[in-house]
């Protein structure tokens, strides 16, 4: 193998690698180490999940889909026994069962607080009593008109069963009350939550985790040559300023406005290293990239080709052909028009713009190798007018009588960040939620594509002498290999959804090892990632990056173009290409 | 073939902090930023809350307890429910409308 020579150019910034790869490169490079330890805790969410179906979930499938076939022929529109059925389905949950209980206590983030932060790790009994008896007071209200929607569906089900389904006045009336029902019992469900609060300490969970975080990665490091030991020391100031990050996050009010663990964690990062200083002992567990890259292996398997299919093909046309033109035209002119300086800068805006906000940008930043300062720029700027757009936009669609459908279809596809999706989405009705919901998911999938694509064109033509042409084998050499893990968990993760089937693949796989395994796991990766961010970071380069306000013009241009062709993409596919499927949602 | 990098495109661990203030000014600097999130927190940000723009969206994620601050959909128990629903409308779309189900 040609080992690794490195060249001095005349301009002292930029070193000339040849390209090398070696087999020790499996256990020694950040890369590879990221997707083993991903794999790892992958196999064992499948190991577990797919060892602990519901119990009796075959038949309890088999009974629905037959009511559901049953209520298909029956009438015109989906009758109240027809959600019913799809109700018994949504309760199949592998992370029901007790070990995905236990994993979920083992694993949790600081608990939602208003008033007393102590309430994020600690509530006593007699607190929890009082939640419930308050809770209590309006569970019993939402109860009784979730009851009430019923009674009122089914009466007008009923009326318009009289006439044999033939008189359309009567089938309208039975579908706004049975969509009124469903709101209804949405509120109700999740009254029915608040009701269950009991007391709890999440303090020895947390130092549990810590420990367990602390050896899991400071095994890797160790395999790359670096000081288990100093790691270990360093971690559990990391972990403690995530903790921090995501107490802040479950604040009420911040919740309100969307800011999550993302923007906290560097906050308080940066506050630590533009004040005080980052301590010199921390700073061998400041892995961003290490973080990051076992996150986004783990990201990988919560990318779902199958799911696109099972979801519709108008959001599929409005997601797959909006976001790639508007990602490549915000770069174009980000390039020619505008003139960012840094090409990973504009890459990194571009993909959080019009993909899906801060998980693309994360993704995006580690497949061109953008710098921690720009990555926190994008976040940034991504969140700032993903709390705006998630109170005018359902403010304007109303104001201007869209309908329910087109509005939810233009959020999903506008709305950075996926939670702010869903709160503007049910805001406006179920069907916008649900409508919003299906383009973000399909946004959500396409970071796959983007980060491979990325990546290989960073590799092929951006990252490379002018006027070079790069071969297979230096793109090899350069791709950063933990995207083929990323790109592996998908592919292994979407056959093994189509393979078992939506129903059952919810169950274990949705609802089993991507939920209660992955996920959980992949936002303490990416939270220790956001806190580095922020404890490696100084002020003054990140201000360097603000200079003459290009970045947020740039996503200021970008979101009105994505803003306008998604209205028309959205407005053509479900109301001229697929009225059809626009009339069943 | 060589391969141009940018060396400032790869800072060692601590790059970056190095014009941190420490000391008693970087302690000061410390504790306004406390304050300043404390403010933001707990009188700024709930004070905002009440404007007319923002207070219908704020009861609403309060009331249906939405995660309105996660990023990806299975972190957001209602794209659960929306994949769950969309998938069986395709499914199982009344027929009584003489169309063929699009989804296999």
């Amino acid at each position: 193998m040609v080992e690794n020579i490195e060249q001095r150019s005349p301009d002292d910034e930029v070193v000339m690698d040849k390209p090398t790869s070696q087999w020790s490169d499996l256990w020694k490079k950040e890369d590879y180490m990221a997707i083993w330890l991903g794999f790892f805790i992958l196999l064992v969410g499948v190991l577990i999940y797919f060892n602990n179906a519901p119990s009796g979930m075959d038949q309890t499938i088999s009974s629905a889909n037959a009511t559901l076939e049953e209520q298909a022929d029956r009438a015109p529109f989906k009758t109240i026994e027809w959600y019913q059925a799809m109700d018994a389905k949504s309760k199949l949950k592998a992370t029901g069962s007790s070990i995905g209980k236990t994993i979920k206590e083992f694993t949790s983030k600081p608990q939602g607080w208003s008033g007393n932060p102590v309430h994020a790790f600690y509530m006593s009994e007699e607190t929890a009593g009082e939640i419930r008896r308050k809770a209590s007071v309006k569970y019993e209200a939402a109860s009784q008109r979730a009851e009430a929607a019923l009674e009122e569906a089914k009466q007008a089900q009923q009326a318009a069963a009289a006439a044999n389904f033939n008189n359309e006045s009567l089938n309208e009336q039975a579908t706004d009350e049975i969509i009124q029902w469903r709101e209804a019992k949405a509120s109700a469900s999740s009254a029915k939550k608040k009701v269950g609060v009991s007391a709890y300490n999440q303090i020895p969970h947390l130092i549990g985790l810590m420990i367990v975080l602390a050896v899991f990665f400071g095994i890797g490091m160790k395999f790359m040559g670096k000081s288990f030991g100093q790691f270990v020391k360093g971690f559990l100031f990391v972990f403690l300023i995530a903790i921090l990050a995501y107490t802040a996050a479950s604040n009420a009010t911040m919740k309100h406005y969307g800011i999550g663990y993302a923007a906290w964690a560097i906050l308080f990062g940066l506050i630590i290293s533009n004040t005080v200083g980052t301590p010199k002992w921390v700073m061998p567990s400041v892995q961003t990239e290490y973080f990051i890259k076992t996150g986004l292996v783990l990201l990988g398997a919560e990318i779902l080709f199958g799911k696109i299919l099972s979801i519709g093909v108008p959001g599929i046309f409005v997601a797959w052909v909006v976001t790639p033109t508007v990602l490549i035209t915000t770069y174009i002119v980000g390039q020619k028009l505008i003139r960012i300086p840094s090409k990973t800068l504009n890459m990194t805006i571009s993909a959080d713009m019009s993909v899906c906000g801060v998980s693309a940008a994360i993704a995006t930043a580690a497949a061109c190798r953008a710098k921690k300062e720009e990555l926190t720029l994008a976040v940034g700027l991504s969140l700032v007018f993903t709390s705006i757009m998630m109170i005018l936009m359902p403010a304007f669609i109303k104001a201007v009588g869209m309908p329910e459908i087109l509005g939810g279809a233009w959020m999903g596809g506008t709305i950075d960040a996926t939670g702010a999706v869903a709160a503007a989405g049910a805001f406006l009705g179920e069907r916008a939620l649900y409508t919003a919901a299906t383009i973000k998911m399909i946004q959500n999938v396409l970071i796959g594509v983007i980060a491979f694509g990325v990546a290989v064109y960073w590799c092929a033509k951006v990252d490379c002498a002018p006027g070079q042409r790069v071969s297979a084998v230096e793109i090899w050499h350069r791709f950063p290999k933990f995207v083929i893990g990323f790109i592996t968990a998908s592919i292994v993760f979407s056959f093994m959804y189509s393979s078992m089937g939506a129903d059952v693949s919810y169950a274990v796989i949705d609802h089993g090892a991507l939920r209660g395994m992955s996920k959980i796991f992949r936002g303490w990766f990416f939270c220790l990632a956001f806190v580095s961010i922020g404890l490696a970071t100084n002020f003054r380069e990140l201000k360097e990056y603000f200079k003459g306000g290009k970045p947020l013009i740039l996503y200021i241009c970008g979101q009105t173009l994505n803003l306008c062709l998604t209205l028309l993409m959205a407005y053509i596919m479900f109301y001229k290409v697929f009225p059809e499927i626009t009339a069943r949602i | 073939m060589a391969i141009c990098r940018n060396k400032s495109n790869d800072p060692g661990p601590g790059a970056g902090v190095e014009n941190a203030p420490g000391g008693l000014r970087g302690v000061v600097r410390l504790l306004v930023s406390m304050g300043l999130i404390y403010m933001f927190m707990f009188h700024l940000g709930p004070a905002l809350e009440q404007g007319a723009w923002i207070k219908p969206m704020a009861d609403f994620i309060e009331e249906r307890n939405i995660e309105s601050s996660m990023y990806f959909y299975t972190e957001v128990e209602e794209f659960s429910d929306a994949r769950l629903n969309w998938q069986h409308t395709m499914t199982y779309a009344p027929r009584a409308l003489t169309e063929p189900a699009l989804c296999p």
